[in-house]
């Protein structure tokens, strides 16, 4: 707690503060003393790689000139002493409000201090460190500019990214540096102590280190937030658990969401009208050989329809292929196109692969089609000319096979075929390589829309991420399963449960730690009569595991162990149903 | 899931296509049962003509709506010969690149026989580049032509995806190979019939076929040699190899890097095997270099791309793409969106005859023609000049501007061909010298139009070096300037000059032998000696050996280096000669760079999590906009899902389920708490499925009721 205090009332901590000056001599009049007159023993210490059995206090020493402004850069900073990382130092009220990574005013100064202090000094890392200025250095005067320039501009993106950029560059330095700063608060604070002689300096350290720590907020975005929020101690979480949450079903659900008032309703209007009056772009796009393809929050399948409304023209000029739905094969893709270009009556044998489709679907579009209104009698069938497929989500699960790709792109380069696609997988420009992308040959539109996905994914999306077990929709599914099965079924699931629920009742904890031995319920179960052999037994086992009902996995030991995937309460009531 | 699909029971304006994989488009009301299909057929034509009537112009209404219907038309038929006619150059060009490498495949084929290569498997190896993109086409170009049009035999493309496995890989050739040429079924049956008893991957199959088809080649070409596992294809290679007696196998190997790395693949016994040539495509940057030359530079381009998205797509194709392809196709939406959006672009319509221009321009017209910056410029210019009366005319006077633009935009059209020449001239000049770094001449395009040529070390290093030319390469110089650039004020100013060193030339060589004549500014043969004293003397040495012959020569190409800094220090000049002098460059020069960035390089992921990370910035409502500007941070009237986004950022690798959920209700009902638990339960449900959809997180085993983090922002 006292370190605490030595630490808010440091001179770092001046410049948020000016007033505090008068607090320090009181406080920690040692520190205090540094800048005046640096006592021999702290220069040593702080410099002594630099300057190694030099008296310190000469005032011509760049050095220790440096080492003055750096110390307490506002309170000198009148007479300007200030070398290069003054130039650092002047934006800071600016740079505070920009990066949201470093809010208060304390942790600010101290990586001001620490950049300051380590740079200068260690000749090894010098290099480095310089480099690292130097961008900084740029960033700042570029962020200084802009702020003096004001808002002139400015929809010029590639200034805003290169601002954006040189925040970056600033901010990330700053996080960078906290270590180096801890460094030089504990040699600050290590000489101090040298003299008063009370602590070892490595509980300081520690004590220190902690408190820092807690002073930062945690970045939010880029490539430090990814080390910052996969370090070891950050992966403790909590141990509370759904369990206490009331379940939900599917009824009261959707019966629950359809009641909500959505939010910014206007506003998700106005942003779709601005992506309708693009309809005529997007049209005249197609029309000129490209592929389109939306991106952005939101989905984006009313749009589309919209879209197909307005460039619908003739009967079998479109097809619809709903990405998302997971039981779509790239066979029905193609069977689909080939029925719009050849008509529903046609006898052409398609093929039995898809890629057999695909060669027989492109020599039909390759063949020129009769000219003028012979009609002549021997045609089979009347193919379309133009063809424009809409995807929704073409990174859909179904569709995510490097074969399905592969087969949609040849389908879309050809040139009487055009594609509207939609993607929202954050990693789904991944699909493709340089090949796939020349064949798409897409034009990419931002159509944010923030309408909720109610089509594309579902509850069960949700269920699945909580467990794969129906956690959230209650039981009510295995009360389904259960009165269709068989009475020797139902026993069988009696068994395990029942077993199950001793073994939590015994303080056995949860989940499969409760779960039985393959053999000892096979045992019960022919003790019970529920069946006479393995055969039959595992037949039984087979449709609880289809329902996702029973689990299995091997112990440590390597012997199979079932439990049925539920919390105590869900399995009670189970087991209430069963018996009654 | 054992769920059942459940929105059927609850949406009321629920559409039973929604969950159907994939379906043929009808309107409300339209039936899409199968009609009698006479009937509609007459009908359907129909309306397929008055869909292409309807469909003839795509363009919108610009000018505030005010432009007329015959002016749009214009627009788009503009557009349309202007590209065509770009389209047709550039595709001869492509078509120019690929068909020597396939004339030279062709042939390798033809005559390829294993005896002529000492029983070794015939092979070409061909050297595509990296840009595999265009390998597909390549194959299936060199296929068609082989199968088609030499007719040496089946050809089969192996890719590596075909070829997980020896056995798929012989079952996919064989069947291809037997199968290509159609009609011939009871052949076929023939041979299913004789190789009943083999399995499917024998190569049996394929001899008995090339019994059947005496003097056919099998043409088997590897795609993606790289891709391919090296086992598989040394197995396949000594398969071939065993077979060669019986069946004529011809090998292409298609090969993106190096033939090195295809060495290093493949087992010496293999390589063995093989015995053939190699054929280099033609370097795709030869090829990038003349479409652009061709685009941009020659007298037949008329739009012409500006400095910033010329950079642009140069990046991209070095950078990324590497395709031609791409680039044709972002030239393409350059001119699609100049004439899109742009109701100026019908001027360049009437290049060839300038005479109908004034009646099109419309008063509207007119006032968007002043409203051009160098418009304004050039009314600034006069206004300079102290002209007043025709400055109070451009602004003043409809017709006069109308009068001012027909006279002015063949002028305009020429800055862009006289840059071209310019750089023609500097790019060859550069090519004849010793500089070692050659510039092609779309590298040099964007510095010219952004004026950086103009002090650039790129032409002084030109001059420096013409200068100390001797007259060998001199006049090679000339030779290829006065082919290839038609610049009239350099060849009649230069032609006398080549006129006389030619005679020079002749005259020393009738006299001394000597056939190369040396300039006196030429120090290249005494580096030898370092120190300053010793160069002077060296140079009074060189001086007093040179010839009378050199030092007339020397005279001459004094003259020679004159007329080349002048002619490009003035073309290159920018304060005179820049751009943004250029009358009305806006129409001919196409520079907005962020249409093709948005749709040709965009950030997809980027987009997504700004969007939920900022929901403000699309949705510009008042309530997530705080009064100030500033970021807004987590509010409860956000969204569900950017909400949770939000609080995922903050969180760890691994996230409590739970603690989110609480975390969630206490942003969504805000400070009073009065939201009703399960709307906000069903809510967060709804919106962790968006997360899961969107790709941010997955389900994890590590703790119960955790979910992890899979996407970082910003990264």
């Amino acid at each position: 707690m006292k370190r605490k205090r030595t630490v808010s009332a440091s001179p770092r901590n001046t410049p948020t503060k000016p007033s505090s000056s008068a607090t320090i001599t009181t406080t920690a009049p040692t520190l205090a003393s540094i800048p005046l007159n640096l006592p021999a023993a702290t220069a040593a210490e702080i410099g002594s790689s630099n300057t190694p059995n030099r008296p310190l206090p000469l005032p011509e020493t760049p050095g220790k000139q440096r080492r003055t402004t750096l110390l307490h850069p506002e309170q000198l900073n009148g007479t300007g002493v200030g070398t290069g990382t003054e130039s650092v130092h002047t934006p800071s009220p600016l740079k505070r409000q920009r990066t949201p990574m470093i809010r208060d005013g304390n942790s600010t100064t101290t990586v001001r201090f620490a950049d300051s202090v380590v740079s200068p000094g260690d000749a090894m890392g010098g290099l480095v460190t310089n480099a690292d200025r130097s961008a900084r250095r740029k960033s700042v005067r570029r962020i200084v500019s802009k702020a003096i320039g004001g808002g002139e501009d400015s929809d010029d993106e590639d200034e805003d990214e290169e601002d954006l950029l040189a925040r970056k560059i600033f901010g990330g330095d700053d996080s960078d540096d906290i270590d180096g700063g801890l460094l030089a608060d504990e040699e600050t604070l290590g000489a101090q102590k040298k003299r008063s002689g009370e602590k070892s300096s490595t509980s300081s350290r520690k004590k220190k280190k902690q408190l820092v720590e807690e002073e930062i907020t945690a970045p939010m975005d880029g490539p430090d937030s990814y080390f910052f929020q996969n370090r070891k101690a950050r992966l403790v979480t909590s141990n509370s658990t759904l369990a206490s949450l009331p379940a939900l079903d599917h009824s009261s659900y959707f019966r629950l969401i359809r009641e909500h008032v959505p939010d910014h309703v206007d506003e998700r209007a106005y942003l779709e009208g601005l992506h309708r009056q693009n309809f005529p772009q997007w049209e005249f796009e197609l029309k000129q050989g490209f592929n389109l393809l939306l991106y952005g929050y939101g989905s984006k399948r009313n749009l589309l329809m919209q879209f197909a409304k307005r460039i619908y023209r003739s009967p079998r000029s479109l097809v619809v292929i709903n990405g998302y739905v997971p039981t779509l094969t790239i066979k029905d893709v193609l069977t689909t196109v080939a029925k719009a270009i050849i008509g529903p009556e046609h006898t052409i044998r398609l093929g039995s692969n898809p890629n057999d489709i695909l060669d027989t679907i492109l020599s039909i579009l390759d063949t020129p089609r009769p000219t003028h209104d012979e009609v002549d009698e021997k045609e089979e069938y009347t193919p379309v000319n133009h063809i424009t497929l809409l995807l929704h989500n073409i990174d859909g699960e179904a569709l995510r096979t490097t074969r399905a790709q592969v087969l949609l792109s040849r389908l879309s380069s050809h040139p009487k075929i055009s594609l509207v696609a939609s993607i929202d997988h954050i990693r789904a420009p991944l699909l493709w390589d340089a090949a796939r992308v020349s064949q798409f040959n897409f034009l990419w539109h931002d159509a944010t829309t923030f309408a909720p996905y109610s089509v594309e994914s579902s509850i069960d999306d949700s269920l699945a991420l909580i467990g794969g077990s129906a956690h959230a929709g209650g039981t009510k599914g295995v009360k389904f399963v259960l009165a269709s099965l068989p009475m020797n079924a139902k026993s069988l699931y009696r068994v395990l449960v029942s077993h199950q629920l001793q073994g939590i009742e015994d303080g056995g904890g949860d989940g499969e730690e409760v779960g039985v031995e393959y053999k000892v319920l096979y045992q019960k179960a022919v003790e019970e009569f529920i069946c006479s052999n393995d055969m039959a037994f595992r037949t039984l086992l087979k449709e609880f595991q289809d329902h996702q009902m029973v689990s299995l996995k091997k112990d440590s030991q390597g012997t199979d162990v079932l439990w049925a995937p539920f919390k105590k309460e869900e399995l009670e009531t189970i087991l209430e149903d069963l018996v009654a | 899931m054992e769920s059942t699909p459940p929105e059927e029971v609850y949406v009321e304006e629920f559409d039973p296509k929604e969950h159907q994989g994939c379906y043929i488009f009808t309107l409300d009301g339209e039936e899409d049962r199968p009609t009698k299909r006479r009937k509609t057929k007459g009908k359907q034509r129909a309306t397929e003509k008055a869909a292409v009537e309807e469909e003839k112009c795509p363009f919108p209404v610009l000018l505030d709506n005010t432009e007329t219907e015959s002016t749009i038309k214009l627009r788009y038929q503009t557009y349309c010969k202007l590209w065509e006619k770009q389209e047709k150059r550039t595709k001869a060009i492509l078509d120019s690149f690929n068909s020597k490498t396939l004339d030279d495949v062709s042939a390798f084929v033809k005559d390829a026989t294993p005896e002529k290569y000492e029983g070794k498997i015939p092979t070409a190896l061909v050297l595509a580049g990296p840009n595999i993109a265009s390998h597909e086409l390549l194959f299936e170009q060199l296929a068609q032509r082989i199968r088609n049009q030499d007719r040496t035999g089946p050809v089969v493309v192996l890719t590596s995806k075909d070829a997980t496995n020896l056995k798929t890989t012989l079952r996919k050739l064989i069947r291809d190979a037997t199968q290509q040429d159609e009609g011939v079924d009871d052949e076929e049956e023939d041979i299913i019939r004789k190789s009943a008893k083999l399995l499917n991957y024998d190569l049996q199959i394929l001899q008995t076929w090339c019994g059947l088809h005496e003097g056919q080649k099998v043409t088997i070409a590897i795609q993606d040699s790289e891709a391919f596992d090296s086992n598989i294809l040394s197995d396949l290679i000594s398969l071939f190899s065993s077979y060669l007696d019986r069946i004529p196998f011809v090998l292409l190997v298609g090969i993106a890097t190096s033939v090195e790395i295809f060495h290093d693949k493949l087992p010496k016994s293999a390589i063995r095997l093989m015995r053939g040539n190699k054929f280099d495509v033609e370097r795709a940057e030869e090829c990038l270099a003349q479409i652009f030359n061709d685009s941009m530079m020659s007298d037949k381009a008329v739009l012409r791309l500006g400095a910033s998205v010329c950079d642009f797509l140069l990046e991209r194709y070095r950078d990324h793409t590497q395709s031609i392809q791409a680039f044709v196709a972002a030239l393409k939406y350059a001119y699609m969106s100049h004439f899109y959006a742009n109701p100026l672009s019908i001027i360049l319509g009437f290049l060839d005859s300038i005479d109908g221009l004034g009646d099109v321009l419309s008063t509207e017209h007119v006032e968007a023609i002043r409203n051009v910056p160098s418009f304004r410029r050039y009314v600034e210019g006069r206004l300079a000049a102290k002209e007043v009366s025709e400055v109070c005319k451009l602004v003043t006077d409809d017709d006069y501007v109308r009068h001012t633009v027909a006279e002015k935009i063949l002028e305009s059209r020429n800055y862009g061909i006289k840059l071209g020449q310019a750089l023609a001239f500097l790019e060859i000049g550069r090519s004849c010298t010793l500089i070692q770094n050659k510039t092609p001449r779309y590298e040099l395009y964007a510095k010219a139009l952004s004026g950086e040529l103009q002090t650039s070390p790129l032409v002084r290093e030109f001059l420096m070096s013409l200068k100390r030319m001797n007259s060998t390469t001199l006049l090679n110089l000339f030779e290829k300037i006065m082919q290839e650039v038609q610049i009239p004020a350099i060849i009649e100013a230069l032609g006398p000059l080549q006129e006389k060193i030619q005679k020079l030339v002749d005259e020393a060589e009738a006299s001394g032998g000597k056939k190369n004549l040396i300039s006196e500014f030429d120090m290249t043969n005494n580096t030898l000696r370092g120190t300053a004293v010793s160069k002077k003397v060296r140079l009074g040495e060189q001086k007093s050996s040179l010839t009378k012959q050199d030092t007339e020569y020397s005279g001459l190409i004094q003259q020679v280096y004159t007329i080349a800094e002048s002619y490009l220090t003035t073309t290159f000049n920018s304060s005179e000669n820049g751009l943004q002098n250029v009358f009305l460059h806006e129409i001919f020069f196409y520079d907005l760079r962020s249409p093709h960035s948005a749709v040709f390089a965009p950030k997809p992921r980027a987009t997504i999590e700004r969007g939920l990370s900022q929901p403000q910035d699309y949705l510009a409502c008042a309530c997530c906009t705080s009064t100030d500007g500033e970021e807004v941070g987590i509010r409860g009237s956000q969204a569900p899902t950017s909400i949770i986004y939000q609080l995922y950022l903050e969180s760890g690798a691994l996230i409590n389920i739970y603690d989110l959920w609480s975390a969630f209700y206490s942003v969504i009902a805000g400070d009073e708490e009065h939201f009703d638990v399960a709307t906000a339960q069903a809510l967060f449900y709804r919106s962790l499925a968006e997360m899961r959809f969107l790709g941010f997180v997955k389900h994890t085993k590590k703790k119960t009721d955790h979910i992890a983090k899979l996407g970082w922002k910003g990264i």
